[in-house]
């Protein structure tokens, strides 16, 4: 059975990982398209990325672009986990209650 | 404790973000060979309106070749990126495939049709080009759609209003509506 991660729950955190799930196979997303792709609409974006960080589950690149700094996202294996173990039991959720 | 009604929102948003991921990963993969294709289509246009429509093969062979070379130089820089962004595997050898296809069909169309007077060379791949982007868009890439129908519409608007100047104006209006609809693809 799986379980829930009270980590991953908190609503902007869970579509962090969504989308760098989606991402994984390419390349680290920017801090700005993941901004745009998760439709935050508050500041609090460098926070969330900071705690999935904290807990393993992505790891921040952080570089230049010429002299603009870059901030980069990517999920890690331990976060690919962990994202598919919390759907699995949303899901498990949903199906135990419809039964 | 989560309950079955915040489970099944969450389901929604991770299915709306990973569909949203998937579709900026692949026009972001598609941008820059629109791009390309829109200078190719800018160079090509161009070269058929100042030379003699016996000419268009030789204006037209090398910016084919220029952009096949570019489209696979882009396509294994982006390899990487077109499998993450739609599970698309060997996405160049694809592409080149979809080419070869449309290449054949215009050709086939050519063939048995047999257009009496230049103009129809000119139009029906920009046609044929239009409906291949707007086609492609059906399948979640709505951008596409855009750019394809944008193109499609301009060519006929362009032979209906001034088939003299077509190659010209599908130069700046096909070619050119391939830039910004490249550029526009960088923008999610």
């Amino acid at each position: 059975m799986a379980k829930p991660d009270e980590i991953i729950h908190q609503s902007l955190r869970l579509r962090i990982m969504a989308a760098l799930y989606a991402a994984r196979y390419g390349e680290p997303i920017e801090f700005g398209r993941l901004k745009a792709l998760i439709e935050a609409t508050d500041g609090n974006l460098g926070s969330h990325l900071a705690t999935l960080e904290g807990a393993g589950y992505l790891r921040l690149e952080k570089d230049f672009v010429g002299k603009k700094p870059r901030t980069r996202a990517a999920i890690t294996s331990a976060g690919s986990a962990a994202f598919l173990e919390h759907t699995s039991y949303l899901r498990g959720l949903i199906d135990s209650a419809n039964l | 404790m989560i309950t079955e009604r915040e489970a099944a929102e969450s389901l929604r948003d991770v299915e709306r973000v990973s569909r949203r991921t998937h579709v900026a990963g692949a026009y972001a993969v598609a941008s820059p060979h629109l791009i390309l294709w829109g200078l190719v289509w800018v160079v090509g246009y161009a070269g058929s309106g100042l030379t003699a429509p016996e000419q268009w093969g030789w204006v037209w062979l090398p910016c084919i070749v220029v952009g096949s070379i570019g489209s696979t130089i882009l396509g294994r820089r982006t390899a990487g990126a077109a499998a993450g962004a739609a599970g698309v595997k060997n996405p160049t050898a694809r592409s080149l495939l979809m080419a070869l296809i449309i290449m054949l069909f215009i050709g086939s169309v050519y063939l048995v049709f047999k257009p009496t007077s230049p103009l129809p060379y000119l139009i029906f791949p920009a046609l044929v080009m239009g409906l291949t982007y707007a086609l492609i868009g059906t399948f979640g890439l709505l951008r596409f759609t855009w750019i394809g129908a944008g193109i499609f519409v301009a060519v006929m608007l362009g032979y209906l209003l001034a088939p003299a100047l077509m190659p010209f104006w599908i130069a700046a209006a096909g070619g050119g509506g391939l830039i910004l609809g490249g550029v526009w693809m960088r923008t999610i």
